[in-house]
């Protein structure tokens, strides 16, 4: 299944239809061979045949796939307006306006601070599309551009963007979780991810990279910043005096609150990537079937080709040695 | 008053703020009645493959997986 599985990653990432001059290609792929010599024998008609019903096998399963990920989509919808955008609203309500919201990285990586905590919610199933591999890139990109400066912690949520990070940045690595949401995802299945903020206390920045849904076709990547509990009275100066609190124990009480909030913009961050995993591959493997559908009907019109100049040489050789038996008598 | 360093009972016993709410909130669970209390119970599903990193090397893989409800069992 290695094999299939590689082949129709690669037929999804190509956004083009075969053309008839890629078949031709295919043609000539006879290496070694000059073309005049090339010989339309047996063997090669039965490659073209194994070849087409690879392809054939290859478009049954990313067929299926789409409509696994179509007919999951809906309610994966569903729960992201109905559950994850209320979480990720109410809580981010706190920070906006400090400079601790949603920033969507563009061509400019930001700098960081010393020391971040860097939560990372990416998949485990592949086949979807840009969702894990932008992220991988995204995060790359932050911490290659600020690496003599910043010293990070990861805690990564799914084992996509684990594998993918994991060549330059394993020192890095805190936590990983892997299959959430397996089971339906629960609130305190995104505790693991939280002990970093327990174990490493002294840093200046959290943040969570997590993917965004715009559309069934768009999704983009935002950063969402949560300043250290020991800094929040500083740092959070314009919505801190909105709001009344117990004064007796205001240094666990921003802990708590940090933990908290940090729990609920994960969750929503989870759940909202479950709905773009699924968009995009939705569309990631309805582009695959199109395009093996393609590849499939102009290698049929080259094996019919092929067959009919093999029975037309035949022919022709038979008859030309019919004609000159005949002249001889 | 308290001394400076004062914390809350659990969170000397080693909980964070988290652990704290999830087994207030299964408590609450518990003390629910029919039907809703089975309702409510489906909720309390909890599954996911922990993996803690040290050092650049991976520790053991735990694998947590509770599908029903651990507070309030008789």
């Amino acid at each position: 299944f290695f094999w299939t599985s590689m082949f129709a990653r690669s037929l999804c990432r190509s956004t083009f239809r075969v053309s008839q001059a890629s078949a031709l290609r295919y043609e000539r792929a006879a290496p070694l061979i000059p073309q005049y010599q090339q010989q339309r024998n047996a063997t090669s008609l039965k490659e073209l045949k194994n070849r087409m019903n690879t392809i054939k096998t290859i478009q049954k399963i990313t067929s299926s796939m789409n409509k696994l990920a179509t007919s999951r989509l809906k309610a994966a919808r569903e729960r992201n307006e109905d559950l994850a955008q209320p979480f990720l609203e109410i809580n981010m309500a706190f920070l906006k306006g400090n400079g601790m919201e949603e920033i969507v990285v563009g061509d400019e990586v930001p700098k960081t601070k010393p020391k971040e905590l860097v939560i990372v919610v990416s998949t485990d199933r592949g086949m979807c599309g840009a969702t894990n591999s932008g992220i991988i890139r995204n995060v790359k990109s932050l911490l290659l551009a600020n690496r003599g400066e910043s010293e990070y912690y990861l805690a990564i949520a799914g084992s996509k963007a684990a594998s993918g990070l994991k060549r330059d940045f394993i020192k890095y690595y805190h936590t990983n979780v892997q299959e959430l949401g397996k089971k339906k995802l629960s609130f305190v299945d995104v505790e693991p991810l939280i002990t970093v903020l327990s174990e490493v206390t002294d840093y200046d920045r959290l943040r969570i990279v997590a993917n965004q849904w715009e559309s069934v076709v768009a999704s983009r990547i935002v950063h969402r910043l949560l300043p250290n509990p020991k800094n929040m009275i500083d740092e959070m100066k314009e919505s801190y005096y909105g709001y009344e609190y117990d004064n007796t124990e205001e240094a666990e009480l921003f802990q708590n609150l940090q933990e908290h909030l940090t729990a609920c913009i994960i969750y929503g961050c989870i759940i909202e990537n479950q709905a773009v995993e699924l968009a995009a591959r939705m569309n990631s493997m309805d582009n695959a079937t199109n395009n093996a559908g393609d590849m499939h009907n102009n290698l049929s019109l080259l094996y019919n080709r092929t067959r009919q100049a093999g029975i037309t040489t035949e022919l022709s050789e038979i008859i030309a040695g019919a004609a000159s038996v005949q002249e001889q008598d | 008053m308290s001394s400076a360093a004062a914390s809350a009972y659990w969170r000397v016993a080693g909980m964070s703020y988290l652990k704290y709410a999830n087994l207030c909130a299964d408590m609450v669970r518990a003390a629910l009645k029919e039907p809703m209390k089975s309702n409510a119970l489906k909720r309390e599903t909890i599954f996911y493959r922990g993996t803690r990193w040290t050092e650049g090397k991976p520790g053991e893989s735990v694998l947590t997986d509770f599908t029903e409800a651990v507070a309030g069992k008789k």
